[in-house]
């Protein structure tokens, strides 16, 4: 039976009167933190004090405590020896495929499948993914994620994005798979190109991250440096060559709120879960083949190929070819390899930053691919562009300050 | 419009590429904070870095400012005995005085830009600098025939110093650590730069050698490099004032969880 | 204005110029104005630019957010500045000790054995600290209000 619209509305009423309390709206502390935090005059220096806390405990935790304090010490003063003991026929191809160098005195400089491949994926990234992943779930379950997002919203607009691509920003900081996944909160597909290639060119992951924080401590500030310059730079070239629309949105501000530790240690546990599955397999399968591309002389052959370019263009020794190789398969690993190879500060500072804008991991890759092959092709077309040019423009800013 | 400015942004950037001159043979020198000596000239201070030292090596051969092994050991040489003989103050420079049974260009040079002797050095005061020959007579010829002949035979016992405050006679000798130097080195460097025997491979290695040496002498600590500097005794950890910190944090940190407890 | 408020603005004036002073000398020492220097239990290392520029930056924001909260009569939102401004120095002051506390677990690198000592690990926590660390117990009062939920009577 139905009711005409008049009695409809009065049920309406009468279920609201008897369900619905109203109260007077009390502004409290939280409220008022909510709000200075996405003004742009109070919301600003926050946020950088958020990002100095960031950083500055995933330094302490992954680098200090348990990298160095501890993992660095199991791999070299134990693993290490052991294996090199234990391991018959040290001239053999399978003791180069996993151990590597026999003369090797640290994990790094081995590279070997069970050494190298092992202490990058669980001495070095797996310390820095939990910490990255756990600061992060605690940001976002706190609320204050959309602020940020609310902040950020002005900036990201110049490069053709809204506020809510700090949230594929920040995951590409822990890894960028998942992160080319989040480009689909973005509402257009100019957008999402954009994003995907800004991504997969200029955002390190924390595998990377943790690996430079290991390597080359002192210059990842400056790495970080010339990787968001450039994001902006060419962000802001994407914007304007890319055709289509970069509509505004409404953001949903939570309140803030204590996180719920059974929400983060879930969140932690699942996202921990899934980059060891993408990722070990892929640091001891990269190892291998990067071991067996130099066996066979591959690396060798690429690295005389590209020689002129490397050492002219970029201003880096030509041993930096290998690496750009295995960067293809795992950026850490690649990373990990540079640290090896005798270069000048400048020299390493723009071999990393190369490793970073180069070719996105085949992981990053595969995802890109499944969001649409012309979208990858395109993706790949920029990032071989920007990869010449923006190389070439650190050499020469390296040249012009007489440092490189 | 914007064609033109992007063509032209290319073109510059080759141009910068192409400005640079590429260093063949040994690895680049890593960076090291080594800090400078300084000296007073007639009363003025100066201080003068490793790269001033490059320059001035690299000028008198002729070729790019290059602080080479031996450049890098007088430095390192100078700075620890400076530090031995007057501690915290700063010599004149007349009053420094230097043996060296090291005599090649590099650590010539050096000594002669740190006590201001060399040619074209714009000193107002000079110090004093004898190389020594193996049997530890001083030589008399500088030429670089005369020291050519002596350096032929370099080993580790070349690698013997003195720093002399010439106005006490207080001095220091050093002498550089054996396993500072890789396993066959001079024996290398012999077939390479002497003999002119060495193979293409022998030629990689030595270079490969030298590199690592350089980057040792640059990059270690004074009780690493020299056989008569002890290393700094470790400090034992404060504990008092460890605690004192910890205990105040416990019971801080103790109050506020209380106190928020009390307020839900 | 009653007593009270009048004291918790001299408070927080107080601080927050003191805060803003550490936070300009973090990053003048930086700069390169002075080598470093350490008085008594504070020093200021100053060699590196994330935790002396960066850093100082954040306090100096936690100061200015403590003053500008003097502007205007006291209501909810000139407490919450001084929250953000306490907040910037919690920030400092709880990153630099849970830097200290991940140095001081491990042995270090030249020792054989994993874990530091007791004495090694509580000696890892002794003076000198940073201008932050020694910010911290003033900033109890700003706590105090905080939990009490006293803010509206300031």
């Amino acid at each position: 039976m139905a009711l005409p619209v008049q009695e409809r509305w009065d049920l309406v009423d009468i279920i609201a009167r008897k369900t619905v309390a109203a109260g007077a709206y009390r502004q409290n502390l939280g409220d008022v933190l909510g709000d200075l935090t996405v003004r742009p005059l109070t919301g600003i220096p926050v946020a950088f004090a958020v990002l100095y806390a960031f950083w500055s405990i995933f330094s302490s935790f992954a680098g200090a405590l348990v990298t160095d304090g501890f993992m660095v010490k199991v791999f070299d003063s134990h693993w290490l020896p052991w294996l090199q003991g234990a391991w018959s026929d040290p001239a053999s191809i399978h003791y180069f495929l996993f151990v590597g160098d026999p003369l090797a005195e640290n994990c790094f400089e081995a590279f070997g499948m069970l050494t190298s491949g092992l202490f990058v994926a669980i001495g070095v990234v797996l310390p820095a993914i939990i910490i990255f992943y756990l600061m992060m779930t605690v940001l976002e379950d706190s609320g204050y994620l959309p602020r940020l997002a609310v902040l950020m919203d002005t900036v990201f607009h110049r490069i053709g994005l809204h506020g809510y691509a700090i949230v594929p920003v920040i995951l590409g900081l822990g890894c960028n798979t998942p992160a080319v996944t989040a480009t689909r909160v973005l509402e257009t597909r100019k957008q999402r190109f954009i994003m995907m290639t800004l991504l997969a060119i200029f955002i390190p992951c924390g595998a990377q991250l943790g690996v430079m924080l290991e390597v080359i401590p002192d210059a990842v500030g400056w790495v970080m440096l010339f990787l968001l310059i450039g994001f902006g730079i060419f962000g802001f070239i994407l914007d304007r060559i890319i055709p289509g629309s970069n509509p505004e949105i409404l953001i949903d501000v939570p309140p803030y709120h204590w996180p719920l530790w059974e929400n983060v240690t879930k969140k932690l546990m699942n996202r921990t879960k899934s980059f060891l599955k993408d990722a070990v397999p892929f640091v001891l399968f990269g190892v291998l083949v990067v071991n067996v591309l130099y066996l066979a002389g591959i690396i060798g052959a690429l690295a005389d190929l590209f020689e002129p370019l490397f050492v002219t263009w970029f201003g880096v020794p030509k041993e930096t070819v290998g690496p750009l190789v295995a960067a293809f398969l795992r950026k850490d690993l690649a990373v990990a390899q540079l640290s090896a190879i005798a270069m000048t500060p400048y020299q390493m500072i723009t071999a990393v930053v190369l490793v970073s804008i180069y070719f996105p991991c085949v992981a990053t890759f595969v995802v890109m691919l499944r969001e649409g092959w012309k979208e990858l092709a395109a993706a790949v077309a920029v990032l071989v562009a920007t990869v010449f040019i923006y190389g070439g423009l650190i050499h020469a800013v390296g040249i012009l300050m007489g440092v490189a | 419009m914007r064609r033109e400015g992007f063509i032209v942004l290319i073109a510059a950037l080759m141009l910068c590429q192409g400005a640079l001159a590429h260093m063949p043979g040994a690895d680049p020198a890593p960076e090291a904070d080594l800090g400078p000596i300084v000296v007073l000239d007639n009363g003025v201070p100066v201080e003068i870095g490793i790269d001033d030292i490059a320059a001035y090596h690299g000028g008198l051969e002729g070729k790019e400012p290059d602080a080479c092994i031996c450049c890098v050991c007088m430095y390192r040489v100078l700075l620890a005995g400076i530090s031995e003989v007057w501690g915290d103050e700063i010599p004149e420079r007349s009053d420094i005085g230097v043996q060296s049974r090291l005599v090649s260009d590099g650590a010539l040079h050096t000594a002669w830009y740190v006590t201001g002797i060399g040619p074209g050095m714009d000193a107002g005061s000079a110090g004093r600098l004898t190389l020594v020959a193996p049997n530890g007579s001083a030589l008399t010829d500088y030429s670089t025939q005369a020291r050519m002949g002596i350096a032929k035979n370099r080993c580790l016992g070349d690698y013997r110093f003195e720093v002399t405050r010439l106005s006490t006679g207080e001095s220091a000798t050093l002498t550089l650590c054996e396993d500072l130097f890789p396993e066959g080195f001079f024996e290398l460097r012999r077939a390479v730069n002497v003999d002119k025997t060495a193979t293409e491979a022998q030629s990689a290695e030595f270079l490969e050698k030298w590199s690592f040496l350089r980057a040792d002498l640059l990059q270690k600590p004074d009780y690493e490099l020299f056989n008569e500097i002890e290393p700094p005794e470790e400090e034992e950890p404060d504990v008092l004032g460890g605690g004192v910190f910890l205990a105040l944090l416990c019971i801080t940190g103790a109050g506020i969880v209380l106190m928020g407890k009390k307020r839900r | 204005m009653n007593r009270n408020s009048s004291m918790f603005t001299l408070y927080t004036g107080l601080l927050g110029l003191v805060t803003l002073a550490f936070g300009l000398a973090d990053i003048l020492v930086w700069a390169g104005a002075s080598p470093g220097f350490s008085i008594g239990i504070l020093e200021i290392a100053g060699g590196d630019f994330f935790r002396w520029a960066w850093g100082g930056a954040i306090l100096v924001f936690g100061g200015l957010f403590m003053l500008g909260s003097l502007r205007g009569r006291g209501t909810m939102e000139q407490f919450g500045k001084i929250v953000l401004g306490a907040a910037m120095i919690w920030i400092i002051a709880g990153t630099d000790i849970f830097a200290r506390l991940c140095e001081s677990i491990p042995a270090g690198e030249e020792a054989p054995e994993f874990f530091n000592s007791v004495a090694g690990f509580v000696g890892g926590f002794a003076p000198p600290y940073s201008p932050a660390i020694l910010l911290l117990p003033f900033t109890l009062g700003i706590v105090y209000f905080l939990f009490n939920g006293r803010f509206d009577e300031i």
